[in-house]
């Protein structure tokens, strides 16, 4: 039976520092997923998960364990990203026709708009969402994350991030809709 | 142009936190079938989720393949990696080190409540407090307490000084300890050789004994022969 994280944390707490690095392994791969997608760069999305994993270690006793382990540390890394996100001096509203890094439309053989997703390469659609996902507001962006790829309930969501319930299902359904426009806008303009 | 950030695509209805749980797959099945009903009716609604359902395939599109490995290192306290730094260097470095460090730290608390030193034709002196004009135009030392040549030279010179006398120290001890052993060599010189002096006197008397006993033999062997001597033969007459 795999032990569980908050037998981890007794261990920690008890002396038996080692023992956080299981915690690390364990929540390394969601924490860098939830930091890559909030702020579009490997190297900040590491930075944020190191970062995330000293936080954690030397807050450890101030996690009371009232709430789940993994959400004290998304609310942690999420805030990491904030902080990232600030520094970057708003870098994330962006106008779509901004996004490319390069300056440059995209270029395809086929530029039939109706039926552009299914015939586009699958990393350029990645690209594009990625560059359509960092030009949402952060609070929604954080929203569609932790939903749509942490596939966290939305009472997690809510209490992760300290907010009611509705207030998760408002900022997804409005995230969902600029991402469709957004969508949308792109393949228009191919 | 419409900011995008404000651009929505307003759905007639207002069943958004319903479609919101269906599309999601959070809401109960009741919740469920009374929405499925209610897409049967609404045409926004029911493009709605389409069209969602599309955003949600294009998301899924950005997959992270792999997550790099976090260089995790147990952080240490300051005092921990000190303590470690230290334990490198043998002990006589650490004790001039921390004699170093007390000189430093004591220098530093002159100099903050304003102490003066002056070191003028091989005299010393030092003052505390706030000196006179004309103490301050005489002294060859700054106004505004050491400067910080004079605190190096004087951290140096308290280096020294310690490690003079640590020298001092370890001699004294050495010699201490010489002298120790050879009182105690000598001690052991005498037990052996009065342990050995008892054993020769022994082997001696035991010796005297055995020559005493010798000649008291001898003595009777002597006087035995010469009775013989003097003995007649009885039967002489007889004969």
């Amino acid at each position: 039976m795999e032990i569980s994280d908050d037998q981890i944390i007794e261990r920690t707490l008890a002396g038996e520092t080692d023992a956080f690095s299981l915690l690390v392994r364990r929540w390394e791969r969601p924490i860098y997923g939830l930091s890559l997608r909030m702020l579009g760069r490997d190297e900040d999305a590491r930075d944020v998960c190191q970062e995330t994993f000293m936080a954690a270690f030397r807050n450890l006793r101030k996690f009371r364990g009232d709430a789940k382990f993994s959400s004290w540390l998304y609310r942690i890394a999420l805030n990491a990203c904030h902080s990232k996100l600030r520094k970057q001096n708003g870098n994330i509203e962006r106008s779509i026709d901004q996004e490319d890094d390069e300056g440059r439309k995209f270029e395809l053989a086929d530029t039939d708009a109706e039926h552009m997703p299914d015939r586009m390469h699958l990393d350029q659609r990645a690209k594009l969402v990625r560059k359509a996902l960092q030009a949402l507001p952060a609070e929604m962006r954080q929203v569609i994350v932790m939903k749509e790829y942490e596939e966290l309930t939305f009472a997690e969501i809510s209490e992760i991030l300290d907010i009611p319930v509705s207030t998760v299902k408002s900022r997804l359904y409005t995230g969902l809709q600029q991402m469709r426009a957004r969508l949308e806008k792109i393949r228009a303009a191919l | 142009m419409k900011n995008l950030n404000e651009m929505s695509f307003q759905s007639e209805c207002d069943h958004k936190e319903e479609l919101v749980n269906y599309l999601y797959d959070e809401a109960t099945t009741t919740e469920r079938a009374a929405f499925e009903n209610h897409l049967k009716e609404c045409d926004p609604c029911s493009a709605e989720l389409n069209a969602f359902g599309r955003v949600r395939d294009e998301l899924n599109t950005w997959q992270v393949g792999f997550a790099p490995r976090t260089k995790w290192v147990l952080p240490r306290g300051k005092v921990e990696v000190l303590r470690e730094l230290l334990s490198l260097f043998p002990v006589w470095t650490r004790s001039l080190a921390m004699a170093g460090a007390a000189a430093a730290v004591l220098l530093l608390a002159l100099s903050v409540i304003g102490t003066r030193i002056s070191i003028n034709h091989g005299d010393f002196a030092v003052s505390f407090g706030n000196a006179s004009a004309t103490e301050k135009s005489d002294s060859v030392t700054a106004t505004t307490g050491p400067s910080q040549q004079q605190i190096e030279s004087l951290v140096k010179n308290a280096v020294a000084a310690e490690r003079e006398r640590i020298q001092q120290d370890y001699q004294v001890q050495f010699a201490s300890f010489k002298q120790q052993l050879d009182t105690e060599h000598k001690a052991r010189l005498q037990a052996v050789s009065a342990d050995n002096q008892a054993k020769l006197e022994a082997t001696k008397a035991s010796l005297r004994q055995e020559i005493k006993k010798s000649s008291l033999q001898r003595g009777s062997i002597r006087s035995f022969f010469a009775m013989d001597d003097d003995r007649q033969d009885p039967w002489s007459d007889v004969r």
